[in-house]
């Protein structure tokens, strides 16, 4: 690695060497500037600390303390990566698989991909919206190659469109910049996973090492279209994940996001649904399960501008350790977006006693006739039903198992994919076994 | 809903007139000087000038906070007044001695100054400006230990309680606010309920501004020591003048072993104009601190008055088994602003907290909870139930929620919920049907939703507050 230059100590970006190596390998074009006015946004709004209110639970102090290399794909095993892909059935015929950044045609299957989806590197026409906050505008400035899945008007595409990003760091401190453009047309429908994970090898090097992963994903749905989005995140335990959705949400559209975060040890999940017009439905579930040190943090903000939209909001935390959970939803209700129809929901198990849950929902209403609740609570399993359980028989890691399962039932079942909730069901079980037996009634 | 939608009248604001009293008046603006100058002229001991001095060179340092949800032109700190007195300043041994206006003044806002108001058993500490004026009932809450006086007599009388006591539940590093509170406070309340006794009667606080152009920065302090019990009331209003004032106050209570803290407010200072011109800005950190074991803070407070409020009465839960209570209504009209809620911070074991917090915003008004339920790693077994529901008048006005839940023991449950909702036609239908007028149909609306809240104040204050609620929203539905 080239010294942090004196320049860099004064003001640190953790990017900034990564950032002219990328620029003095790329084709000058339009895109270059670009790319330089996005990092120089970056620049200028810096790595969030936790004095921001939006921060303040998250502390990316150690982030600026590295230098980050974009990862490469050189050498790589691919009969390792297709051995270990975290392929599930229903996505074999369609799916895009990214290794350390770069997409690899000869592990994706196109076979059943629908007319319209590509895998662009972003040329002169890519269409980014502006930057708001430091990491999108940190994705701009780095992104490669991004997935655009645009799906005609009156299209109905079956089988969910799978997109693996997966990293294999052979060294410390990489990252990558994945971008997902999603388009639906009037009336189309589309489901969409998109699976974040470490390579998995028998010896687990790879989550050995540290690296970023910083996802942006832009959504926009047609008048009448229905797009399902479910992203799963398994990142290796020393990882630092963040992500950045945002839903434009048409006509009478629906979006259904479901985001589970499961690995990494730092994860951040932004999600900002918006309203462009009357009739929009918007539902967002998701499932924290982490123990150890991990962090995971969810912010969602769902913007009711227009009238007549209704948008429903369900996380579940289950926390371990000393894991730290932290949610914060915000529903924002404009002037004139009555009959609104809002509800959010966060509930969070501690299951051990240096676990810790931060949670915040948040109301902002500017209209008078709506119905808007928030709901949130942090408590542990019930002794009383553990109690129950045993004296069924149970074991009392059993009960502990049954009930921690059953918490997170109410989110896990919303899945449409059934081989997709087994998997899920699976990591949970590995959380929930994994860890000791921390609890009092266990004698 | 044209039908129901806001015509907003301008319901007089009955306190609203001025009292002609001569001032004693310190001149604008803050230095060292004033406070070396008030501090003389209230003739405090070292300890005090040093607190006040210690609390300035904080103030320097420090920035006036923004992230509350409120918005309001910058405030010129040199362009109070920090001090303003009635002038006949001699000592007064009883109400007689008091200036027959300032006491017509107080007959006007309904407080029975007059200790023959038998009947109303309620020990009274009037604040005019910045200084209190008469404290009654005080012989008959000696024989019982309990003192309640003024805060400047307790400075003179009591300097080794205030001593032991001033700035340990709002430090003088805290916020802006607290800090130039600490700086200039001219006057306040201060009771102390000695072990065992429980306080014979209410004790209540009247506050007024009077000058146009001062602040006021009065300062309360509440001790119950073990086993005490206390219910201190406050009110406040204020005449109508176009031009914004400050009101920045601290209180800070302290409740020992097995003790009791009652605290409620009705606070209804001048809220400005339809339009927004004038009123208070009502900046105040309230506090108590369950020190000992058992013991219980309890908060209610109806808000109705200001042009801003601001403030986040809190209870920090320390002794094992202590309960921490936190009830509001706060309701805000034409341009007002409300940023409030509760802090609650547990400490001890099996500490318990309640919230139930009622918004009802109307015409272009802002009102926000913000809320923080804390329970620490040593905070075992602690519970919290928070609830708060919002009622929107009109389409124009705002209804906030951001509550801040932090756990970080897992016997800990909380539990938060919020609702919104609105008055809506049918219910209003349904009562006119009854031969139930409009105005009528509202204010028993408004009542029930608040019925929570209004049924923990003490009678008298529970009366007042309904009747307030309903003036305030007079036609502001329909």
């Amino acid at each position: 690695m080239t010294a942090v230059g004196a320049e860099t100590v004064r003001t640190p970006n953790p990017f900034a060497d990564a950032f002219a190596e990328f620029l003095a390998a790329s084709a000058t074009t339009a895109l270059w500037d670009r790319r330089r006015a996005a990092f120089a946004v970056f620049e200028r709004l810096g790595i969030p600390t936790v004095k921001e209110e939006a921060w303040r639970y998250t502390n990316l102090a150690p982030l600026s303390k590295q230098v980050f290399r974009l990862a490469t794909a050189d050498g790589l095993d691919t009969a390792l990566v297709r051995h270990s892909l975290p392929l599930f059935d229903e996505s074999a015929t369609t799916c895009l698989v990214f290794v350390n950044g770069s997409f690899q045609v000869a592990l994706s299957d196109l076979r059943d991909l629908p007319s319209g989806v590509a895998v662009t590197a972003p040329g002169e026409d890519l269409h980014l919206p502006a930057e708001e906050t430091p990491f999108r505008a940190l994705n701009t400035a780095f992104v490669r190659e991004a997935v655009v899945i645009r799906i005609p008007r009156n299209t109905v595409v079956v089988p969910p469109i799978g997109l693996f990003f997966v990293t294999a760091p052979t060294v410390d401190f990489t990252m990558t910049h994945p971008r997902v453009i999603i388009e639906l047309g009037e009336a189309a429908i589309a489901t969409v996973v998109e699976i974040h994970t470490v390579l998995c090898d028998d010896e687990g090097r790879f989550g050995a090492h540290p690296y970023l992963t910083n996802a942006v994903t832009d959504v926009q749905l047609g008048q009448g279209s229905n797009l399902t989005h479910i992203k799963i995140q398994t990142e290796g335990g020393h990882a630092y994940h963040l992500a950045d959705l945002r839903a434009v949400i048409g006509r009478g559209a629906a979006f259904t996001g479901h985001a589970h975060a499961i690995g990494g040890l730092l994860s951040r999940q932004n999600i900002q649904a918006q309203f462009t017009d009357e009739g929009g439905e918007c539902r967002l579930y998701g499932l924290q399960a982490i123990a150890g040190h991990q962090l995971a943090d969810t912010h969602v903000v769902v913007d009711h501008a227009v009238p007549d939209c209704t948008s429903e909001v369900l996380y579940k935390g289950i926390f371990d350790g000393q894991a730290h959970g932290v949610f914060d939803g915000r529903i924002l209700v404009r002037h004139g977006a009555q009959r609104t129809h809002a509800l959010t929901t966060n509930k969070n198990l501690l299951l051990s006693a240096t676990a810790r849950a931060d949670t915040k929902p948040q109301l902002e209403i500017f209209a008078d006739d709506v119905k808007c609740g928030h709901g949130a609570t942090v408590g542990q399993l019930d002794a009383d039903e553990i109690f129950y359980l045993r004296s069924r028989g149970l074991p009392v890691t059993e009960a502990r198992r049954l009930l921690t399962f059953g918490f997170a039932r109410e989110v896990s079942e919303k899945l449409p994919i059934p081989s997709l909730k087994v998997r899920l069901d699976g990591a949970l079980a590995a959380r929930v076994e994994a860890s000791p037996v921390s609890f009092r009634e266990a004698e | 809903m044209s039908a129901l939608a806001a015509t907003l009248s301008t319901q007089e604001y009955k306190y609203g007139f001025t009292t002609d009293i001569e001032a004693d008046v310190a001149p604008r603006g803050l230095t060292e000087d004033i406070i070396r100058l008030i501090s003389a002229k209230k003739e405090e001991p070292a300890f005090m000038l040093e607190f006040r001095l210690k609390a300035y060179r904080q103030w320097l340092k420090m920035t006036e906070p923004t992230w509350q949800n409120v918005v309001y032109p910058p405030i010129d700190y040199q362009d109070i007044i920090y001090y303003s007195a009635p002038k006949p300043k001699n000592k007064l041994n009883s109400l007689d001695e008091v200036d027959p206006e300032l006491l017509e003044t107080f007959e006007k806002l309904g407080i029975p100054l007059h200790e023959q108001k038998l009947l109303a058993n309620v020990a009274v500490d009037a604040i005019f400006d910045s200084v209190s004026v008469a404290t009654t009932y005080k012989e008959k809450l000696r024989e019982h230990g309990v003192i309640f006086c003024s805060f400047s007599e307790a400075v003179k009388e009591h300097p080794e309680l205030v001593r032991q006591y001033l700035g340990t539940v709002v430090p003088i590093t805290d916020n802006y606010f607290a800090a130039l509170n600490s700086a200039v406070f001219s006057d306040g309340s201060f009771v102390f309920v000695p072990k065992g006794v429980h306080c014979p009667m209410e004790l209540s606080s009247y506050f007024r501004i009077n000058n146009a152009e001062s602040g006021q920065f009065e300062r309360t302090l509440i001790i119950c020591e073990e086993g005490a019990a206390v219910s201190y009331l406050e009110g406040c209003t204020a005449p109508k003048y176009d031009k914004n004032q400050l009101h920045a106050a601290v209180v800070e209570l302290v409740a020992l072993d097995n003790a009791e803290i009652k605290y409620s407010t009705v606070q209804n200072w001048y809220a400005g104009d339809a339009e927004g011109r004038g009123g208070i800005y009502n900046f105040v950190t309230k506090r108590g601190k369950c020190l000992g074991r058992n013991s219980k803070i309890s908060w209610t407070q109806v808000e109705t008055g200001s042009a801003i409020t601001w403030k986040y009465p809190s209870c920090v839960l320390i002794g094992d088994n202590s309960v921490g209570e936190f009830y509001s209504v706060a309701l805000t009209n034409h341009r007002q602003q409300a940023d409030t809620g509760t802090k609650m911070i547990h400490i001890g074991k099996n500490t318990r907290s309640h919230i139930v917090s009622k918004g009802i915003s109307a015409g272009k008004s802002n009102n926000s909870y913000r809320g923080l339920v804390k329970i620490l790693p040593s905070a075992e077994n602690a519970r919290n139930y928070t609830q708060c529901d919002s009622m929107l008048i009109g389409q124009e006005c705002g209804a906030n929620t951001f509550p801040y839940i932090e756990v970080q023991n897992n016997t800990a449950k909380v539990e938060h919920e919020a609702t919104t909702s609105k008055i809506s036609e049918e219910q209003i239908f349904y009562f006119m049907q009854r031969g139930i007028p409009q105005e009528d149909a509202i204010s028993m609306i408004i009542s029930g939703f608040c019925k929570e809240v209004i049924r923990e104040l003490p009678m008298e204050f529970a009366v007042e507050a309904q009747r307030l609620l309903g003036l305030k929203l007079e036609n502001s539905v329909g």
